[in-house]
């Protein structure tokens, strides 16, 4: 049954859904504009794209705990990151372009 | 350096950071760690953050950085349901920043009325996040076999001369396919509002895309509900009972929470 407690499970990019106010800030007196949320959970989501080899290695700490080893997993992912780097510039092209063609050029 | 004010969120006066914090978390930076700003009636936790880190400025430039916005947004998330856990809280969205306590206490006057009204609201309830997904090659064959519309296309068809019956064969597809984006909203529409109904409140949000997924199944449902912790026992069965009617057609049903109410806290009136 799918039904998760949210400490226990939460995804990077569910919590940034939920805590990013659609790209900006506007309840404080200082105002902040955030980057699109759309466009930085794509990221975010390359970031930790490769869960399959990170499962590989242990890491699966998304699924299991994100809270309490997310400091961990962050210097793990940074390897990734770089792998990812060339992909996501890719993205940003096309999204600059065409946001409508992600899909095509994820594929 | 300036130090900014870095508001997670708005809770009921007279409660004492100890009993809120776990001292064994770290700050959102450096060495300043929360605590609770009273007055009276309302109390903010805060923390005093650098104007080199949270500025407008440099926040513009932190915001493309995706590990930084990973690390401070789930800080931010962290501590809200750490607080939660303890008291009825107004979470913030992360990035909520103040130039002084003064300015915060201004606001916080300002939007009293309302403030108190909405924490009222939030005591002894929970937010819910429902998202619904779709195997469109599952979904499409049910439509194609079962939806009354094409049913009748089919049977439309085959009154039809050879060429014609060739010409419209080859558009079925297409328009199967509308017949089944029609219905995967229906469906999630019908979803949406049977768990409204055991809700105290509820929001529909945009779907997401694959890319942001990651998923073969298409979202089909995505939504945020606010549900009296008592009756969460119904809630969860609601979705249960769905996903169990669902499930062939290619349905999957997945609820996560309880969240801070960050749908339900709105500082607007």
């Amino acid at each position: 049954m799918p039904i998760e407690q949210s400490t226990r499970s939460d995804s990077i990019v569910d919590v940034l859904e939920l805590v990013l106010d659609k790209g900006v800030v506007i309840a404080g007196d200082i105002r902040v504009n955030i980057a699109d949320v759309e466009l930085l959970t794509i990221k975010i989501r390359l970031i930790v794209a490769s869960v399959d080899k990170a499962k590989e290695i242990g890491m699966d700490w998304w699924e299991s705990d994100p809270f309490l080893n997310s400091q961990a997993a962050r210097k793990e992912v940074e390897d990734e990151n770089r792998e990812l780097k060339e992909r996501l510039e890719k993205l940003e092209n096309s999204m600059a372009s065409d946001r409508t063609q992600i899909g095509e050029d994820n594929k | 350096m300036g130090k900014l004010v870095y508001l997670y969120g708005i809770i009921p006066e007279g409660h004492d950071i100890n009993e809120l914090w776990d001292p064994e978390k770290s700050a959102i930076e450096g060495e300043d760690l929360p605590y609770v700003e009273d007055f009276g009636g309302l109390a903010a936790v805060v923390t005093k953050v650098s104007e080199d880190e949270f500025g407008e400025t440099a926040m513009e430039e932190n915001s493309n950085n995706t590990a930084w916005i990973q690390e401070k947004a789930f800080h931010h998330h962290e501590a809200l349901l750490e607080l939660q856990r303890h008291t009825t809280v107004l979470p913030m969205k992360f990035g909520t920043i103040f130039e002084s306590v003064e300015s915060l206490k201004q606001m916080i006057e300002e939007k009293e009325e309302h403030l108190q009204h909405t924490l009222q609201t939030l005591e002894g309830k929970e937010e819910w996040n429902v998202k619904a997904y779709i195997n469109p090659k599952t979904f499409y064959e049910r439509v194609a076999e079962a939806n009354e519309n094409v049913k009748a296309k089919r049977e439309e068809i085959e009154q039809m001369s050879k060429g014609r019956q060739y010409l419209e064969t080859k558009k079925l597809d297409k328009f199967i396919e509308e017949e089944m984006f029609k219905d995967q909203e229906k469906k999630a529409e019908e979803m949406y509002d049977r768990l409204a109904g055991y809700s105290e409140d509820s929001e529909r949000k945009k779907n997401w895309k694959k890319d942001v997924t990651g998923r073969e199944d298409e979202m089909a449902l995505n939504s945020a509900f606010l549900v009296v912790s008592e009756d969460l026992e119904s809630f969860l069965d609601q979705i249960r009972e769905m996903e169990k009617e669902k499930e062939e057609d290619g349905w999957l049903i997945e609820a996560t929470g309880p969240w801070p109410a960050y749908h339900f806290a709105t500082m607007e009136e």
